[in-house]
């Protein structure tokens, strides 16, 4: 049995005890087997040096037991890592961010607590799924949607600490954190706190008004580094009653600024209130013409004087805005004919496509269409799948597939230069580091889940190759210390490169919001028991071994 | 025949009833294990689907069904294996998600249709 760094044995064997105590004994995990399935299995360490690993694992059923378990942690100086899911894969899945810690598997905590049906909102559990709840709707014929992520396995309370994204309606949770609303939260001393108007005991309103009396402490329990978010209120939605995509078309390349810059308007005023994709007609990964292929190489510079004349010959656009509008058809046939009437005064040559309006609830021939081309897909519409996972499965095309990856994943201004830039940026440096782009790193274009900022995103295949794997971790590190050098920042980061990004991203003023992290740190977690290096911040008996910039002095 | 006898057929044939029965049950949590946690990607294929079905008719190019539902030869210990140690992007499944109660029903299940 693997004993927490720290910790003796018999302390820890005593800990156990009072767990199995808390909990019962079928719910402390302490053998090889048991523990081994909190790995993360797309770990860039996976089997080397460095990997983080679990020491044991916890799994309560009730506040209470949350609490009494940080009792025992303080009182044995135990590292204890919640996760609610264990489904963030890319970003470290069920594996603590400092090795040998416990784990607080937060799965059985699985009941949805109060469904608002007239004002739309919910307070569940960490434990609760996408699936789940969407489920629960159905099943109890209840005229309410979610802006769901895909994979729709992970839990909504981690999906939003984590800062998560989803794919629809800007309001409902495509930003999951800035829809919260109340949280219940056990303190790392196993105090129990209510935030929002939830700090009134009779208070009816908890998941309605999110920032009741005082300062306004939510953001402080993302990332669970000062205390376990055991329930969580959400604004939802009512029923999405209808959808409509469209493709606004524009013939060249420096149309792209004028094709975001519109885009902002009618984003930002609410009348565009989808999720925009941007590609390009022409330099599209998946471009199959064999001669726009041939002007498409892994990396360095485009003729695009020759891309141009290939647009030309087949009477097609350079690039394309999808915007997709998510309500009743006859309000959205409205957005979208103003959207239409911006974009042809803005833009000169422009033109435009419909491809899909659908009304709610869909006919089975149009559930059976969805995900294929020319269709949205499922996510888009809220409704739970896995289909992500298919990118990276076995299939003719992929005939060996890796185990998993690592996001880069670093914040982009939402402008065209900013966009071009990057593209220049990361083409250089991956030919720097010799990183395959695929078609040409000048075909991608920034997701823009975030109503103001792009994420540049980008998967380092993860396998069972050391030496590779080794690789993939140095090309992280060094993409991101080019973004920074850009002035882009992760969005979020797996759990075993939080201290360097954070060193790398987080420096301003000789790494002050560190220091005041660790401020807070000490003040509430004192025996740094919670998540001990999440996000670089350490407990202070770790902070000269753990944290560059102590070591920098 | 002797009334011992009939009895102890009786008895057996009870017993055997009840085996079945419990076969049966096991059978149905199983299914509804297999719904919660597997059909997402190993279903039949749909284009919504996270494509473990994809992944497997890629692998077995139609000498093995690529629907899991469909196999013949699948043993618990080889379902075991993979669902606790995960396979390429498939993450392994903690005793908090498929306990081992769980487990032995998913097994009854997808070893159903199994010759004897």
């Amino acid at each position: 049995m693997a004993i927490p760094p720290g910790v003796s044995e018999s302390d820890f064997n005593q800990a156990l005890q009072e767990f199995e105590n808390i909990v019962g004994p079928e719910w402390v995990f302490t053998s090889p087997e048991a523990v081994a399935l909190y790995r993360d299995t797309y770990s860039p360490f996976y089997d080397d040096e460095g990997e983080r690993l679990t020491s044991a694992a916890v799994a309560p059923d009730t506040t209470e037991q949350v609490q009494a378990i940080m009792r025992v942690c303080n009182r044995y100086r135990i590292p204890i890592y919640p996760i609610s899911t264990g489904k963030n894969l890319g970003y470290g899945s069920a594996a603590p961010a400092y090795s040998g810690s416990m784990v607080l598997d937060l799965k059985r905590m699985d009941r949805i607590l109060e469904v608002d049906t007239r004002n739309h909102t919910v307070l569940v559990e960490p434990g609760v799924t996408f699936f789940q709840i969407i489920q629960h709707f159905r099943d109890n014929n209840l005229e309410l949607d979610l802006d769901i992520p895909d994979p729709a396995w992970g839990s909504l309370i981690g999906h939003a600490l984590d800062r998560g994204v989803a794919h629809t309606y800007t309001d409902f949770g495509r930003d999951r954190f800035s829809t919260g609303c109340g949280m219940e939260v056990v303190l790392a001393n196993g105090d129990l706190v209510r935030t929002g108007t939830g700090a009134l005991e009779s208070s009816t309103m908890w998941q309605h008004y999110r920032y009741g009396v005082g300062p306004y402490v939510d953001g402080i329990f993302s990332q669970s580094n000062f205390g376990v978010v055991t329930k969580m209120g959400f604004w939802i939605r009512p029923r999405h009653r209808g959808f409509r995509t469209c493709y606004v078309h524009v013939p060249n390349y420096e149309d792209l600024e004028a094709l975001i810059d519109v885009e902002c308007e009618l984003s930002n005023s609410g009348i565009n209130n989808g999720m925009t994709f941007f590609g390009s007609d022409v330099m599209s990964p998946f471009a199959q013409d064999p001669e726009i292929r041939a002007q498409l190489p892994a990396s360095g510079p485009l003729d695009l004087a020759a891309i141009d004349r290939l647009r030309r010959e087949r009477d097609t656009g350079f690039w394309w805005a999808k915007l997709d509008f998510n309500a009743p058809l006859k309000v959205s046939a409205a957005q979208w004919e103003h959207c239409r009437d911006v974009y042809s005064a803005a833009i000169p040559g422009c033109w435009f496509e419909e491809e899909v309006a659908l009304e709610f609830p869909l006919s089975e021939e149009e559930k059976s269409r969805l995900n294929t081309p020319g269709n949205p897909e499922m996510v888009h519409l809220g409704m739970p799948s896995l289909s992500r996972f298919r990118g990276g499965n076995r299939n003719p095309r992929n005939p060996d597939p890796d185990w998993g990856h690592l996001w880069f994943a670093p914040l982009i201004p939402k402008r065209a230069q900013d966009i071009f830039r990057a593209q220049e940026v990361f083409d250089r440096a991956y030919r720097e580091r010799g990183i395959d782009a695929g078609v040409t790193y000048f075909a991608r274009i920034p997701m823009f889940w975030h109503a103001r900022v792009g994420v540049f995103l980008a998967s380092l295949s993860v396998g069972r190759d050391r030496e590779a794997n080794r690789k993939a971790r140095e090309d992280f590190l060094y993409l991101v210390q080019v973004a920074a050098d850009e002035g882009w920042q992760e969005y979020r980061t797996p759990s075993f490169f939080q201290t360097e990004v954070m060193d790398m991203t987080a420096g301003f003023n000789d790494h002050a919001l560190m220091r005041f992290f660790e401020t807070l740190k000490d003040s509430v977690d004192p025996n740094g028991i919670l998540s001990a290096g999440r996000y670089g911040i350490w407990p202070a008996h770790l902070r000269e071994e753990k944290a560059p910039w102590h070591r920098r002095g | 025949m002797a009334p011992t006898r009939i009895v102890l057929c009786l008895l057996g044939l009870g017993v055997a009833g009840i085996a079945a029965a419990q076969d049966d049950e096991a059978i149905a949590a199983g299914e509804q294990v297999y719904n919660t946690w597997c059909v997402h990607c190993h279903d039949d294929d749909r284009p919504w689907s996270g494509g473990g079905t994809m992944a497997l008719q890629a692998k077995y190019q139609g000498e093995l069904p690529a629907d899991l539902r469909e196999r013949t030869d699948l043993s618990p210990e080889l379902v075991t294996t993979y669902l606790r140690e995960g396979l390429y992007r498939m993450p392994p499944f903690r005793l908090t998600e498929i306990s081992e109660d769980d487990m032995r029903a998913l097994n009854a299940y997808l070893t159903r249709n199994n010759p004897e």
